[in-house]
């Protein structure tokens, strides 16, 4: 195995190669880090589902509000740009990058991939967590004080979310 | 830095530069921000030209400049290179949390390239009519990537997820392909094996 000090970077046939190769080539670029800060998206991302995005929406909004903090300082505490929580928050529909899942999962306190499969960023469908997300969208009103009620709708969702086994 | 030689279009021979491997992230987005310009021509001429959004250049579009204030980055190394004044291309690599894929060195540690981009001017883009100025740049990049995991006893392995259009660049130099990676927004991820990694730097392209 060639050792580090030995590479050479002055091979002029090495260098004729790549040049010839990398010119029939359209880009060299690489995008693992767009991808990480939300530049990049594919064609095909959809915007979320609408009852996901509505349990989303009230996931977020419901523990914001048991945790007594404004939605700028959630926000801030996810990390993550305010005008995508208010979008979140009010169900509209839009693209879900995957930085501002991931942040709100911490935020959230629930598993990253259970959040990700929420928003319909995994390649599989997880019917029995869309069915979830339909019960606890149909019995959680966004009301000021959390009632009982919607404290145990939202228990028994961030139970599913973070207990329940991967998978469909 | 170290002084190397980099292939230049209608030159006959290479064209004396530098490699740098000690950029700061910040050093890293405020030389691809030295490209804004010439980007945006290229913008302009795509739109003159009536091209389809889906042709042009991936990262055209990108504002990194405004995200690279919201990037915490640690534990990356980044490379550039440099010449006639002008920064040609760069890399930015990392050795955590990024693990092996390519059996049998699966779990073991590798460089992981983050970003890879070439200046506007090295862009190839078919609908303009454009050819590359500087050429074996992403190469150049991408030995000294594998450099960097010889020198850190990983024995070579590199990691990276390609944009589509580049897919064919990094199977053409040997790099394996091991299908989209839905947690990168579907983009392919390939990996250099140990054997392949040596055969690049010594031979380039495929075995």
């Amino acid at each position: 195995m060639i050792e580090h000090k030995n590479v050479r970077f002055d091979d002029a046939e090495w260098l004729r190669r790549m040049a010839a190769l990398e010119d029939r080539c359209e880009s060299v670029s690489v995008g693992g880090l767009a991808v990480d800060v939300g530049l990049y998206q594919t064609a095909s991302a959809q915007p979320i589902e609408s009852i996901a995005l509505d349990a989303l929406g009230k996931l977020i909004t419901f523990t914001r509000r048991k945790l007594g903090l404004t939605a700028a300082k959630f926000a801030e505490r996810a990390d993550i740009e305010l005008a995508d929580l208010v979008r979140l928050e009010h169900a509209q529909r839009f693209v879900l990058d995957p930085r501002t899942v991931a942040q709100l999962a911490v935020a959230l306190s629930v598993p990253v991939s259970r959040l990700m499969a929420l928003a319909g960023l995994t390649k599989t469908v997880d019917t029995e967590l869309q069915r979830a997300a339909v019960r606890f969208a149909a019995n959680a009103e966004p009301l000021q004080g959390l009632s009982k009620e919607e404290q145990a709708a939202l228990r028994d969702f961030v139970k599913e979310l973070s207990e329940r086994p991967e998978g469909g | 830095m170290r002084k190397i030689r980099i292939p230049r279009r209608g030159v006959d021979q290479p064209v004396e530069s530098e490699l740098h491997d000690d950029l700061s992230v910040e050093d890293l987005f405020l030389a691809e921000r030295s490209w804004t310009v010439e980007r945006a021509s290229i913008m302009a001429e795509l739109r003159r030209r009536g091209v389809p959004r889906e042709d042009w250049p991936e990262s055209l579009h990108w504002n990194w400049w405004k995200k690279a204030g919201d990037l915490r980055l640690l534990g990356t190394t980044q490379y550039g290179i440099f010449c006639e004044g002008r920064w040609q291309a760069l890399l930015m690599a990392k050795t955590v949390p990024y693990t092996a894929r390519l059996a049998p060195d699966k779990g073991k540690p590798l460089v992981y390239v983050d970003f890879v981009e070439a200046a506007p001017w090295n862009w190839k883009v078919p609908a303009i009519d454009q050819d590359r100025e500087f050429l074996a740049l992403g190469s150049t990049l991408l030995k000294a990537a594998v450099q960097q995991s010889l020198k850190e006893e990983f024995h070579g392995r590199v990691g990276l997820h390609a944009l589509p259009k580049a897919e064919t660049f990094y199977g053409g130099i040997g790099m394996t392909p091991l299908g989209a990676d839905s947690q990168k927004q579907n983009l392919v991820y390939f990996e250099f094996s140990r054997e392949n990694a040596q055969h690049f730097v010594t031979k380039g392209s495929k075995p």
